[in-house]
């Protein structure tokens, strides 16, 4: 006799994909390639098996934060059509699994980065983890439209993550790293938030075009950008990486200004918003280029002693 | 509430359904391979992180036999 005749069991369905699915790939991927920047633009070597178990361990961790986020989110999720298939709102993973995948994460995470990398990374991942699923997902989020402003600072961390993970400090070189992906979030999230307001309101969540109104959100995108272009040459300014991709960082960032000044100076009068989704395509490409090239400068100074391009015609 | 209502009676089984049981079944398996990979890892890291110096005490202790 089977008590499926009385009544209905509610044993789980889930797939390790949906579990997969709760720590936001796309976004972790981003983590690890910042995150290993942070690494290879560190003075001094990590073992590259200890290097191997921190990207791990700071890719699970974000993955662990990004679980909490869907566990809290789940009914904001629900009613937004960029969200509404993930895995707790398409019954696929229940809440409390969801939140209970998180938590072990979490701490599987920070230990493993503490016990057998460094406890200053350990403490940053940790703080990171917090930050993003309580300081941003539980508080800003809902409160106030410079929720992604300041819980962009959880995106930033990877790098100085990375770094920390070689030199077992946070220094003003990864501050810099910091403040790149910090500036650009802004501008970057806003120009989804523009075509995709009508899903925030829906949602009750105040994003900037929602609450401050799409003129604001345009001035401010515009004054990001404006900082991010100088910003973008930083590393250089350091001192650790050369002319040459400082140059090319610099010619990224003034192209993402340019990008961003047309968003601001069409304002909107295209319905269909191209000049947003250009932005929007062009943020991503962006970030991904400017770590590329100073991953690239990292390898050739460690392999050759020079940055690339270094001492060719008078750099 | 009665007691005893919600309990199942002995000799009674929840039986699951192929699906339930095919998700459970990868459920283990994921669980299982991410324990192994841990324990392989804390394995690994050890001999990483003390297999240098231990290798220099046992060369120094030869040298001074």
């Amino acid at each position: 006799m089977s008590v499926n005749d009385h009544m209905e069991n509610d044993i789980s369905l889930a797939m390790p994909g949906d579990y997969f699915a709760l720590m936001k790939p796309r976004v972790m991927r981003l983590v690890v390639f910042t995150a290993m920047a942070g690494m290879l633009l560190a003075p001094g070597a990590i073992d590259p098996f200890l290097g191997i178990i921190a990207v791990l361990a700071i890719a699970i961790g974000a993955g662990a934060s990004g679980a909490l986020n869907m566990w809290y989110d789940a009914d904001i999720d629900a009613v937004m059509s960029r969200t509404a298939n993930r895995p707790i709102p398409a019954g696929n993973v229940t809440a409390n699994q969801a939140l209970n995948f998180g938590m072990i994460m979490s701490v599987l995470s920070v230990m493993t980065l503490g016990l057998l990398v460094n406890w200053v990374a350990g403490a940053i991942l940790a703080f990171t983890i917090f930050f993003y699923a309580v300081i941003y997902t539980m508080w800003l989020k809902r409160s106030t439209p410079q929720n992604i402003v300041i819980g962009g600072a959880a995106g930033a961390f990877p790098p100085v993550l990375g770094w920390a993970c070689v030199t077992g400090s946070v220094s003003i070189e990864s501050i810099a790293l910091f403040a790149i992906i910090f500036i650009w979030t802004p501008p970057h999230f806003w120009a989804l938030a523009l075509w995709k307001m009508r899903d925030y309101d829906d949602a009750h969540v105040p994003m900037m075009p929602n609450a401050a109104g799409e003129k604001s959100t345009r001035a401010q995108m515009l004054f990001y950008a404006v900082l991010l272009a100088p910003l973008s040459a930083s590393p250089y300014l350091l001192g650790f990486s050369g002319a040459f991709v400082g140059a090319l960082s610099l010619a990224l960032g003034v192209m993402f200004l340019w990008f961003t000044y047309r968003v601001w100076a069409i304002a909107g009068v295209d319905e269909k918003l191209t000049a947003e989704k250009k932005l929007f395509g062009f943020s991503i490409l962006y970030l991904f280029a400017i770590f590329a090239l100073l991953m690239i400068d990292a390898i050739t100074f460690r392999w050759s002693g020079n940055y690339l391009l270094n001492g060719f015609g008078g750099w | 509430m009665e007691a005893g209502e919600g309990k199942i009676e002995a000799g009674v089984t929840i039986e699951l359904t192929e699906a339930q049981r095919r998700a459970r079944r990868m459920r283990n398996l994921a669980i299982g391979g991410c324990l192994l990979g841990l324990v392989a890892i804390f394995y690994v890291a050890t001999i990483v992180k003390i297999g240098p110096s231990m290798m220099r005490a046992s060369q120094m202790q030869g040298q001074s036999q």
